[in-house]
């Protein structure tokens, strides 16, 4: 009977320890929109089954049901003793900083948000920057002197990447047009590709020949209008030129899934780093993609001039407006 | 009321029986939902927490039902509602109630032009409350954004209230946001048990429910009876704002409901239009949308939109309660 | 050859007992009348026999064969029985050839055939319908042909009728009569549920009397007479209302002036305190549209008593009481709130004095007779002692121990000092309450009697048009 319970006891010592020092626990908590918006969430989900692939990491993906869900699933995440809690979207900025606090011990991470605690790391993109060259890259390519930008929701961050898009556009054709519409004021503004396509659809109608997407899922919207008028969309957040190869220009990658990838690295090696970390051109968080899919459309001097633009945004002799701190570009 | 607690568990089990089709557990599901809602002193806060909204917006629903209105937009009604209870709390130095006051005439005024249009019109309320919400959306959105913004966070929300506005959560639910503004449900719910079972008017709204011709026979005013109740409708989803912003956020948030006005349709059906069946019917509801948020977290397969399939499975269950009643549990009895 | 045999029906709805042991003989090819005061249990009865209710005991025998209980109307139909409901089974929205093909198995296709087919049956019972109409649009007696036309498409060889001819202007009466006698000499038997004495003495053979849900007493109407029914049926004497004239005050309590009822055709009048007019006439010569205007002067105090109750007057979901309240919210609501012992005792009271049965203030209302609804109904209208009463058809459906009272009801009311408006088909009624007579002919008055010079000939030709 002893030597019994003595073995459960082993067993579950095992099983403690097996959990301790097995892999690292890492649990991920989405933002409104889901894990198949194919750009920002999933760029996350990218990330961390990549962690789980490579680094043999244990990952949890979970979404909200309500804003007011993130407490609880973040304390969830906490309670089962995971090691790295991550959170995606300034909405659950308010609900990490309270878990944070809590659980001192414990990692937190949070993309898109800002925390100065000291067991948070808080990854923002300097969204601006990465808009800034496909702006540019747009104004080049277009022919009619005419561009599109098609918002989710009039949110401030997606305002960030409207001002940085018509800026850089402007920066090399100063006399171009910009159109800038928004899906919708509801949360389902960002899971609405049939209205996206509707109103990408007019903005086709009225002269623009390239728009610029950032509307997580309703984009499958805008690339189903491209393709119907055979003219370009830009992608946001991942790399979506596969999605309809020809007709996306590039994509405004946001390297969601790199720093997902970077911060479970970091923690497996104990080397876990917290701060506020503003990523930009110049720490490769944003950037604009070129594959096999687009090659043929970025021609080699919109290559060469966006090379330039990017050379001077990181020495930093070219600033681009950001609506965070109330910058303008004009009208 | 049998008839309906079945039709209820007939609903649920036949959601759960879906989750077979992914591959889970039903008895697991069950579990999971139970005791994610009542499990734990946490839990349970969370589930009153979200049954609150629900009384409101099942009372905004159900008292226009008893004079055979249909109000669909206690989602704009309370959104204009939180948006009003919000700007009186961080700009008027008034007393608390008034910011109450503002909540539920806000919503009440949003249900106006749609009482106003089925009163004297032909339009059906439907349709106009329907539009309704996304007027408030975009209204709320505008306002929130470009003139009442907190400029301290990039999350789309006002200003936060002054601080004597704030209720604080109780200790004893362990940091769930449940405050003393949860009483103000029953409170109301009671209240309108009292105006629909012992006043005139509430007599007369159920007369005019029951049939135009016998109402106007009987000498009830029906355009002003029928722009009442929706109006009251709409003061009672306004008052979510209430609890939503005074007693959880400390502003309006842009997108703060998941759906609250929509969901209290179901309330309503299952309260059985009765105010005191609402309150346990929110209970159901809260109990339910806070089960489901776990079972993300519990499963593998199972995500938070087993909340729209077990609100789907309970709806119908309940519209088609007198067929099982009948056809089936009928059956077991005799 | 016996059409249809009842033997020993019992029937109990709780603890009312419906049928105590009914036994009942319909020959064949004959006219049955079964009278009996409401709540008797004829009605509840023929019910049985039609397969809508099911009977706790007894035995049903079809042309001397046993049949086992009928458990929906179409067990009874596939023997051969129908029956044309009091209160009629048609679909408002829907064409009259629609709802007699309803539920009838009929396939889209055939709808040609089926049309000419019915017009075929209709001309040889001499029914005039308009197969294409919508019911809604239809009156009361056109909707009565749909109704029996839709019975004898089913080719039933026992018709009954529930109160035929309660909705009947004196013409269709007449009509009707005629097509029950062609139907005997085809050899289809009828049972006619009636309380129109003189209408048994008139076309039917055979009578047979209910009286406390039994068969109290059956005889051929050529040996007997309307009196002696009269008293089988109650078990006493019915004394007739005295109505004693009196001069009518100066208070006007309603005025009409040139209200247009029909295009072209407007009527003015005025209703005194104490005086009860009476507008007789054909329905569908306006009364309708009178009976709306009237409703809709809602300036002055008055209260209704309506047409079709269970329409426009009545919740039959609801219970008694709460029925009884609708209309008097005034008194039952002080400061907005019930007082729900005023509403109950008052319910009680007007129930006791108007013999309503079953005394139960908490009875669904819907599961009263006709005529215990309409006492509820005219009792609620009088509570209020109002100034001005309008009572359309009061009495339609309504047993001769009810009619008796009501018409007291109303006189005493009269006396008290209210002005009544007396809507009604039924001239006889007209004539014994009213203290002046106008009678209405194409949405117009065509003539005004004071009761010196009432005179039943005179009066139907004015009412015919024809004077």
């Amino acid at each position: 009977m002893l030597v019994f319970a003595q073995k459960i006891m082993g067993a579950l010592c095992l099983m403690l320890h097996a959990w301790a020092d097995g892999p690292l626990h890492v649990g991920v908590v989405l933002d409104k929109g889901g894990k198949d918006d194919r750009s920002f969430n999933a760029a996350a989900c990218v990330g961390m089954l990549r962690a789980k692939n490579e680094l043999g990491a244990d990952v949890k993906i979970v979404e909200a049901i309500d804003d007011n869900a993130f407490e609880h699933l973040l304390r969830s995440f906490t309670q089962r003793s995971y090691d790295l809690i991550i959170s995606v979207g300034v909405a659950q900025t308010s609900a990490m900083k309270k878990m944070a606090q809590k659980f001192p011990e414990k990692h937190f991470m949070i993309v898109d948000g800002e925390i100065k605690a000291p067991n948070v790391r808080s990854v923002l993109f300097q969204e601006q920057e990465g808009s800034f060259l496909v702006g540019a890259i747009a104004a080049m390519t277009s022919q009619s002197n005419k561009i599109g930008f098609l918002g989710g929701m009039d949110i401030p961050i997606i305002r960030r990447f409207e001002m940085g898009y018509r800026c850089g556009a402007r920066f090399v054709r100063p006399k171009i047009q910009v159109l800038t519409h928004f899906v919708g004021v509801t949360a389902d503004a960002w899971n609405n590709p049939p209205k996206a396509k509707e109103i990408a659809l007019t903005q086709y109608q009225m002269g623009a020949d390239v728009i610029f997407g950032a509307a997580g899922a309703s984009g499958a919207g805008i690339f189903d209008a491209a393709e119907h008028v055979k003219k370009f969309a830009i992608g946001v957040d991942s790399n979506q030129n596969w999605v309809k190869p020809g007709r996306i220009l590039t994509s405004m990658e946001k390297r969601v899934d790199e720093v997902v990838f970077a911060a479970i690295k970091d923690a497996q090696k104990g080397h876990f780093q917290a701060g506020v970390f503003h990523l930009g051109l110049a720490q490769k968080g944003v950037g604009y993609s070129l594959d096999t899919y687009n090659q043929a459309l970025i021609t080699p001097t919109i290559k060469k001039e966006i090379d330039t633009l990017s050379k001077a945004i990181i020495a930093g002799t070219l600033k681009v407006p950001d609506f965070y701190v109330g910058d303008s570009c004009g009208p | 009321m049998i008839k309906t607690v079945f039709a209820l568990f007939f609903g649920i089990c036949s959601a759960l029986l879906v989750t077979l089709v992914a591959g889970e557990s039903p008895f697991h599901i069950a579990w999971v939902l139970t005791h994610s809602a009542f499990g734990s002193r946490y839990d349970f806060g969370m589930t009153l927490f979200y049954a609150s909204p629900l009384i409101f917006t099942g009372l905004a629903v159900a008292i226009p039902f008893r004079a055979g209105l249909f109000n669909i937009g206690a989602e704009g009604q309370l959104t204009m509602g939180a948006l009003a209870a919000a700007l009186v709390g961080a700009f008027w130095d008034v007393p608390f109630g008034i910011g109450c006051l503002a909540a539920a005439v806000a919503g009440g005024l949003w249900a106006l032009p749609p009482a106003i249009l089925r009163a004297y019109g032909r339009g059906h309320e439907v349709i106009h409350t329907i539009m309704m919400n996304f007027i408030a959306a975009g209204v709320a959105s505008w306002l929130t954004l470009s003139f009442f913004r907190n400029p301290e966070t990039q999350n789309p929300e006002t200003m936060p209230v002054v601080h004597r506005f704030l209720f604080q959560p109780i200790a004893f639910f362990h940091e769930a946001p449940v405050t003393w503004l949860w009483l103000l449900g029953p409170c109301v719910a009671l209240l309108c048990a009292f105006v629909c079972l012992s006043t005139r008017w509430g007599f007369e709204l159920s007369v005019l429910g029951q049939s135009e011709r016998v109402a106007h026979a009987a000498g009830i005013a029906l355009k002003r009876r029928r722009i009442e109740a929706l109006v009251v409708g709409g003061m009672l989803a306004g008052l979510v704002g209430v609890g939503e912003v005074y007693g959880n956020a400390g502003c309006f948030v842009l997108g703060f409901s998941p759906g609250l006005g929509f969901m209290g349709i179901a309330v309503a059906l299952l309260g059985k239009k009765h105010p005191l069946g609402i309150i346990a019917s929110a209970l159901v509801f809260g109990a339910l949308h806070k089960g489901t948020s776990d079972l993300d977290f519990e499963t593998d397969r199972m995500t938070r939109d087993m909340s729209c399939v077990l609100q789907a499975a309970i709806i119908l269950s309940l519209a088609a309660e007198d067929i099982l009643y009948s056809k089936i549990l009928r059956r077991f009895i005799t | 050859m016996r059409a249809l045999e009842l033997k020993g029906i019992c029937k109990s709805f709780g603890t009312i007992v419906a049928n105590d042991s009914v036994d009942l003989v319909v020959e064949k090819g004959s006219i049955h009348a079964l009278i009996g005061e409401n709540g008797a249990g004829k009605t509840t009865a023929m019910n049985i026999a039609a397969g809508l209710l099911q009977a706790d005991r007894g035995e049903i025998w079809v042309q001397g064969v046993h049949k086992s209980p009928f458990r929906q109307p179409l067990d009874a139909l596939l023997c051969g029985i129908g029956m044309v409901h009091q209160h009629f089974m048609l679909a408002g929205a829907m064409t009259a050839f629609e709802n007699i093909v309803l539920g009838s198995g009929f396939m889209p296709f055939s709808k040609k055939k089926k049309k000419e087919e019915l017009l075929a049956l209709a001309k040889k019972f001499g029914i005039l319908v308009d197969l294409d109409m919508p019911v809604e649009c239809m009156s009361v007696g056109e909707q009565q042909r749909v109704e029996i036309l839709k019975v004898l498409s089913r080719k039933v060889s026992l018709l009954i009728c529930d109160e035929p001819t309660a909705v009947l202007t004196p013409q269709e009466v007449e009509r009707f009569f005629d097509q029950l006698r062609l139907l005997k000499i085809q050899g289809t038997s009828v049972i006619l549920i009636t309380h129109k004495l003189h209408e048994v003495m008139r076309v039917a053979d055979q009578v047979s009397v209910f009286r406390q849900g039994r068969v109290v007493a059956h005889s051929k109407v050529s040996d007997t007479n309307a009196e002696a029914l009269a008293f089988a049926m109650l078990g006493s004497r019915v004394a007739p209302v005295q109505v004693i004239r009196r001069p009518r005050s100066a208070d006007k309590v309603l005025e009409l002036k040139n209200c247009e009822l029909k295009p072209g055709a407007h009527v003015s009048f005025d209703v005194h305190a104490g005086e009860i007019v009476g507008i007789a006439g054909v329905e569908g010569n306006g009364q309708l549209e009178l009976f709306e205007a009237l409703m809709t002067t809602s300036s002055l105090k008055r209260s209704i008593v309506v047409d079709d109750r269970l329409v426009s007057g009545v919740i039959p979901a609801w219970s008694v009481w709460e029925n009884f309240i609708l209309g008097n919210q005034d008194t039952f609501f002080p400061h907005g709130v019930a007082d729900k012992q005023k509403m109950r005792q008052s319910c009680m009271q007007a129930l006791q004095e108007y013999g309503v049965k079953p005394l139960d203030c908490d009875a669904r209302f819907g599961t009263l007779s006709g005529g215990n609804q309409q006492k509820v109904v005219i009792a609620r209208a009088l509570y209020q002692q109002p100034r001005c009463l309008i009572a359309a058809q009061p009495t339609r459906g309504v047993d001769l121990g009810a009619v008796a009272l009501i018409h007291q009801k109303l006189l005493a009311a009269r006396d008290a000092g209210c002005g009544i408006v007396l809507i009604s088909s039924e001239l006889e009624e007209i004539m014994s309450l009213s203290d002046r007579i106008f009678v209405l002919f194409r949405g117009a008055f065509v003539g005004i009697f004071t009761p010196d010079t009432y005179d039943e000939a005179l009066l139907g030709r004015c009412m015919g048009g024809t004077h």
